[in-house]
């Protein structure tokens, strides 16, 4: 318990810091002589300090009295750096006990910074970022512009350690024997897919079978032997992206079950099959149960739909009833449209008539379209659901969809391209046809690649061992090809490849500028997280990379690519967390309306706003309020947000009142609660974790569970949680957490509006540390944003990381304070934070082996 | 945006390549070939691991000695283990003190997780300078691994956790892997059954030629070769800590390529797979992945393609919701159930459930023929927890089932005393897989009572 406790408070300096003023992070070092720990420094300590923080009491974990002398006092420097905040800020000694005299406490914090001094942590250090291997999304991207060869290889690597709250962290990605493995692999996939492209049936086939989840229960999953099964929409639809083998064309055939109407009979357990769940229950894609309806209607699943239980003969109805009766299921339910698209683009575009009697013996749905290589996103709903005002609106009684899409096949490829792939002209710049290449487009090609995947000139040695794989394979009689592709596979799991490397200089080890191309890839990988372009390569090349205008002018084009999503998908989503929503999923039974695509809208939100932030240029403190964000008509309801219709994501203004900035954004509040319930600490926490920069402590493993007896009912959350935190050993904590998490009450678990927990009203009224009232989450964002410091220097601590893919030193401190000072002179500019990044010491140098020591 | 990762194709789907044949993947050219037939069964040692711990009195049986003679019933979690009572090691009192917070404040579950196979110490840090110790699994794969294609193999069923703060200043690395190669160098799982299966029985069906296949053979030396050199000139040019890292790199060439050349000596026949291939998604239910999961174990042990595994049945401080049994809530937060009947409940609950997949997992064992028995006879399995009740790192939750090639004599609840070392039972197997070690970690000595009474 002692040592949560020492955590406890040092955890907290910077946490308390937040609402003070932002003086005192950089400290300028001691110009005179430092004062005396014995004479000055422990005097101070016993007179103002030791009264509680000594060996009996250790209040808050921590006793000073133990250090006796300089030496061992010298030994702390990470101790002393909090005790110097706390006392240079006044928050010790705390209220009620005599402050020290000014001039004391200058002395004591002109001996703490020496010792700091000392320790490093004003040192001019650009630090050194240690050879770390590429991470999955970089070798994806990689190999993606090094080959266009249309693969993900590094999906089926394991997922990559974080560290410092991002997967690019050098001391954290290993490499074990699988990886290797899975390397060698990928490497021999990709060499073949980049020389002879995709390997594709001899003839057009069903590539894949999607399927959807038929219902939030993980108990009743589809059976995967039929085909790929997606997430659960409670309107019916179906998305995801998936990786087309080849440019050609592909036909899409899609099945959709209506269930529409009461015609439709689910009782029988001894009905054909296919009458027990209809067609959903058919087990999709089993030999026979497919077939089309306009590839041949009236067969499949229809009978399940139509046939309901077997309830003895019946007479035969004459056409003129057939046709009455089916003229009637056609007007029984309104037409919907359903719409399958690829990136957006509609494929099949048509019309879901009636009730299952009328419509579902149509069968299959299809399109034909010519789709390049490459990943795409497939999408197919049926659009006019989207604005139902209860999804469950789309949900019978017996707890089937009314309308959902089956399945849908992938059949192809069609008249695929018989022109070698583009890759192959990646490899091979002579231009020849395969099979016409000499050896010397062989060297050629193997230089060439080298140069591009190790992302810096290669010496005529490297190509020389590289090229030996070919003539070795021309020797055992294989084409040039072949022998190409060999070399390739090779360069593929080199260790140049593999991870970022950067050399020392042979005649220094003094800190120094890294080469060009070491920054040409430091620039691409934290802007693109991939390798630098020929343009970018170009400009390193001539040694002109670092000129300013040259820098601007390559910085600006690299943003304005979109490879730059990066920093949305990458850096936002691991900063936001957003990666961890759904890894715990809303209590279906609570939160009946929220399915997996709600959740998929949510993150899209979010990530359509921050890119929006980044594209516009806006001030980063808009992440803590701006006057719109993006819904569709799925989001705008949950929302409670009128006249927003359609699947289409749209930017709509806010006025502030209920919504406005990320806190406000369901994604955010989603992935801060519980499955069942909000948590004002959670939420807290989150808050001055992610944005303030400033966690607090963890709470110690015996603090009692919070009583849940007539939660909501008799009593508030907010009343239990006083009672809950009385202690004044958790209300130190909770003071600070706490309040911001009930400012934010009013949106339930899954980000909705509500004036109401249950049959109490929200009281959203709180006061902050410093003393300030505040109500709702409105006053809540207008505080943070007056009192940005906090706010843009945790942004640019983790921005800084991110660039690096180091976490950050004490030595640090300085380069981050003079980027979000430049921001607040910049209108807090997103594109200042970038450009200082980038024209900062720690990124456009490094340390030497031994000058990185602190 | 969810990637689908697979294509479904027919199995006796024609495929071409535009203009050329198709290659057999690099590894699967060396495809499964026993190393060589052993005369006599081996022992294998399998480590299963459980997050985020359990509460003794819902798992250690109130009385000592013979589990059938038990007069109650063996204990609410071990339930699903009743019928294999008699099969079953129940081991009460270990304590690994590494896990313990030393000073370094909370952050158990990032703790637990690296030391529980290391008996180390993690050292508390977000990413710089990972360090925790060399696992126990590592240790008998360095010793013996040699003589399998797969020196040791890391399985599990979640994947780590992304971004954010894992474990109040850990890094997600110590919470997400068990098996460490090095202090440095987490071994992280596997999680998709079908990548187990692929790397165990080779991927394609196509086979080729003995000469084709040599000429491949020699053509992954020579690349292999050829990235070996690079490294070495790479490493002069390098400073310690980049050295590091390029020799985890080629640490792993080597294992490689070590099965190159175990492949090449032997003229032993093609291993058969012993089961069916999973489909190619990550199953979404619980029972069916973990479950995969336990047959691929089987089928490795039983191909004598490892004797060395580890699986973890989640991430340490895992958040995974068991919907399966109803229980919205997240394993971890549950565990802080600061009394909650109801919230210790769903722990035991969820408890339960692992006991029983672990349950097949016996089974299983026991219906696999190996040498002159089954499997059962030729394994150490080793079922536990790295925290014991409310996040402590001594009783540890632990049952031993297999006999070991005669090792444990089953049907036992045996209890030691409190801060009996985990690593004495880790040495203990250790030793019994043929590892000349004398010590591990904070080991005190060979663990006794498993064999005698």
């Amino acid at each position: 318990m002692q040592c949560c406790r020492v955590l406890l408070v040092l955890g907290f300096s910077s946490s308390l810091l937040w609402l003070q003023s932002l003086g005192g992070q950089v400290r300028p070092q001691a110009a005179v002589a430092a004062p005396s720990f014995d004479a000055q420094v422990k005097p101070f300590l016993v007179r103002n300090c030791n009264n509680c923080h000594n060996e009996k009491l250790h209040t808050g974990g921590l006793s000073l009295e133990a250090y006796a002398d300089e030496a061992s006092a010298a030994k702390k420097p990470e101790l002393w750096d909090k005790v110097r905040e706390k006392i240079a800020t006044g928050k010790m000694p705390p209220a009620g006990i005599p402050a020290p005299p000014k001039a004391d406490v200058a002395v004591v914090t002109r001996w703490i910074d020496s010792v700091l001094t000392k320790a490093g942590y004003y040192a001019d250090n650009p630090g050194r970022v240690i050879a770390r291997r590429l991470n999955r999304v970089e070798y994806n991207n990689t190999i993606r512009d090094l080959l266009d060869v249309p693969v993900r290889p590094a999906d089926e690597f394991p997922v990559d350690d974080s560290g410092y709250g991002f997967d690019n962290v050098g001391d954290v990605l290993t490499v074990s024997p699988m990886l290797m493995e899975k390397y060698i692999n990928a490497a021999d996939k990709v060499s073949h897919l980049a020389i002879y492209g995709a390997t594709i049936p001899d003839k057009p086939t069903r590539l894949i079978r999607l399927l959807t989840r038929r219902s939030p229960d993980v108990n009743d999953v589809a059976d995967s032997k039929y085909g790929i099964p997606l997430p659960y929409s409670i309107r019916g639809a179906m998305y995801g992206s998936w990786v087309f083998p080849a440019t050609a064309e592909y036909e899409f055939r899609l099945r959709i079950a209506n269930f529409r109407g009461g015609d439709v009979v689910v009782t029988s357990s001894n009905g054909p099959a296919g009458a027990g769940r209809g067609a959903a229950g058919a087990s999709p894609g089993q030999p026979g149960a497919a077939a089309g309806g306009r590839r041949g209607a009236g067969q499949g699943g229809a009978q399940g739909g139509a046939g309901g239980g077997r309830r003895g003969p019946r007479p035969t109805p004459t056409p003129e009833q057939l046709r009455a009766r089916e003229e009637s299921a056609r007007v029984a339910a309104p037409p919907r449209k359903l719409i399958l698209s690829v990136d957006g683009v509609p494929v099949i575009t048509d019309v879901v008539e009636g009730t299952s009697t009328f419509g579902y013996d149509r069968g299959e749905f299809t399109g034909r379209v010519t789709v390049k290589a490459g990943s795409h996103m497939l999408r197919a709903s049926f659009p006019e659901l989207a604005d139902l005002a209860d999804p469950r609106q789309n949900i019978n009684p017996d707890q089937r969809r009314a309308l959902f899409v089956d399945y849908l096949d992938i059949v192809g490829p069609y008249n695929a391209s018989t022109e070698p792939p583009a890759s192959y002209r990646k490899v091979f710049a002579c231009g020849h046809k395969p099979g016409q290449h000499t050896a010397e487009c062989a060297r050629k090609a193997v230089a060439g690649v080298m140069r591009r995947a190790y992302r810096r000139p290669v010496t005529a040695a490297e190509v020389e061992s590289k090229y030996k794989l070919v003539a070795m394979a021309r020797k055992e009689g294989e084409s040039i090809d072949e022998s190409v592709r060999l070399a390739l596979q090779a360069i593929l799991v080199a260790p140049d490849f593999l991870f970022h490397i950067e050399r020392d200089p042979k005649t220094s080890v003094a800190a120094h500028a890294v080469s060009e191309h070491e920054y040409a890839s430091r620039l691409s990988y934290f802007l693109w997280a991939s390798m630098p372009d020929e343009e970018l390569s170009r400009a390193a090349d001539q040694g002109k990379l670092r000129q300013p205008l040259v820098l601007a002018q390559q910085m600006k084009r690299m943003m304005a690519d979109a490879k730059s999503a990066n920093l949305v998908d990458n850096f936002a989503a691991q900063w936001l967390q957003l990666r961890n929503l759904g890894r715990t999923k809303p209590d279906v039974q609570r939160f009946p309306t929220v399915d997996d695509e709600l959740l998929e809208n949510m993150r899209i939100e979010t990530s359509m706003f921050v890119s929006d932030i980044i594209k516009e240029d806006r001030s980063v403190l808009d992440f803590l309020d701006a006057p719109f964000t993006y819904v569709n008509g799925i989001l705008a309801r949950h929302y409670g947000m009128p006249g927003i219709n359609g699947e289409q994501f749209q930017r709509v203004t806010l006025d502030g009142e209920k919504r406005g900035g990320i806190i406000t954004q369901g994604s955010i509040l989603a992935v801060s609660s519980y499955p069942t319930r909000t948590s004002p600490p959670v939420r807290g926490k989150w808050v001055l974790e992610n944005l303030l920069g400033a966690a607090p402590p963890p709470p110690p493993p015996d603090v009692p569970v919070l009583n849940e007896t007539n939660l909501g009912k008799t009593v508030s959350l907010r009343q239990r949680m006083e009672q809950h935190r009385k202690d004044p050993s958790c209300s130190v904590c909770h003071n600070q957490m706490d309040p911001i998490g009930f400012g934010l009450e009013s949106y339930d678990a899954v980000g909705a509006w509500r004036d109401k927990d249950g049959d109490i009203a929200i009281d959203t009224s709180g006061v902050l540390p410093n003393g300030k009232a505040f109500k709702g989450a409105q006053d809540l964002k207008q505080i943070l944003r007056e009192q940005s410091g906090p706010f843009t220097r945790n942004l640019t601590e983790k921005m800084l990381t991110f660039a690096l893919g180091r976490g950050l030193e004490p030595y640090d401190r300085r380069t981050v304070e003079d980027i979000v000072q430049k921001m607040e002179r910049n209108n807090y500019r997103f594109s200042t934070l970038i450009q200082e990044i980038i024209n900062s010491k720690p990124f456009g140098m490094r340390s030497g082996e031994t000058g990185g020591k602190v | 945006m969810n990637y689908i990762m697979q294509r479904h194709l027919p199995r006796r789907t024609v495929l071409r390549a535009l203009g050329a044949t198709i290659g057999l993947p690099f590894l699967d050219a060396m495809r499964p070939a026993l190393a060589f037939a052993p005369a006599k069964a081996p022992c294998r040692l399998a480590f299963v691991y459980f997050p985020n711990g359990v509460q003794p009195d819902t798992w250690i049986p109130q009385s000592e000695g013979n589990i059938s003679a038990l007069p109650e019933k063996i204990s609410r979690v071990l339930e699903p283990l009743a019928p294999y009572r008699n099969d079953i090691l129940v081991l009460g009192g270990l304590t690994n003190d590494g896990g313990r917070a030393k000073g370094d404040g909370p952050g158990d579950h990032g703790r637990a997780g690296a030391a529980y196979l290391t008996g180390m110490h993690p050292k508390k840090t977000f990413g710089k300078e990972i360090e925790a110790g060399v696992s126990i699994d590592q240790v008998v794969a360095n010793a013996i691994g040699g003589s399998t294609r797969f020196p040791s193999l890391q399985l599990g069923c979640e994947d780590g956790i992304q971004g954010g703060n894992c474990d109040n200043g850990y890094s997600c690395a110590y919470s997400n892997s068990i098996s460490w190669r090095t202090p440095n160098t987490p071994n992280p799982p596997e999680v998709r059954p079908r990548a187990v299966f692929e790397r165990l029985f080779g991927s394609a069906d196509s086979d080729l030629d003995p000469v084709r296949r040599a000429r491949m053979q020699r053509y992954n030396r020579s690349i292999l070769d050829s990235v070996m050199e690079d490294t070495k000139r790479l490493q002069g040019t390098l400073g310690t800590a980049d050295r590091r890292k390029v020799d985890e790199y080629l640490y792993a060439i080597r294992e490689i390529e070590g099965r190159i050349q175990k492949t090449e000596q032997s003229n032993a026949p093609r291993v058969k797979p012993t089961m069916e291939m999973p489909s190619l998604s990550v199953p979404e239910h619980y029972t069916e992945h973990s479950r995969l999961m336990f047959d691929l174990i089987t089928a490795a042990f039983q191909t004598d393609s490892t004797r060395v595994l580890t699986f973890q049945m989640a991430i340490e401080q895992s958040n995974r919701a068991y919907r399966e049994i109803g229980i919205a809530d997240s394993h971890h937060g549950l565990t802080h159930h600061g009394g909650d009947p109801e919230k210790i409940e769903k722990c035991i609950k969820i408890n339960r459930y692992e006991a029983e997949q672990f349950a097949y997992f016996i089974g299983k064992l026991k219906a696999t023929p190996d040498g002159d028995g089954t499997l059962f006879d030729h394994v150490m399995v080793s079922y536990g927890s790295g925290l014991g009740r409310d996040h402590d790192h001594d009783n540890l939750p632990t049952v031993l089932t297999g006999k070991g090639n005669g090792l444990f004599r089953l049907g036992r609840h045996i209890k030691y005393p409190g801060e009996t070392p985990l690593a004495n039972l880790h040495l203990t197997m250790a030793q019994q897989m043929g590892v000349p070690a004398e010590g591990f970690a904070d080991a005190t000595g060979k663990l006794r009572e498993l064999t005698e009474v």
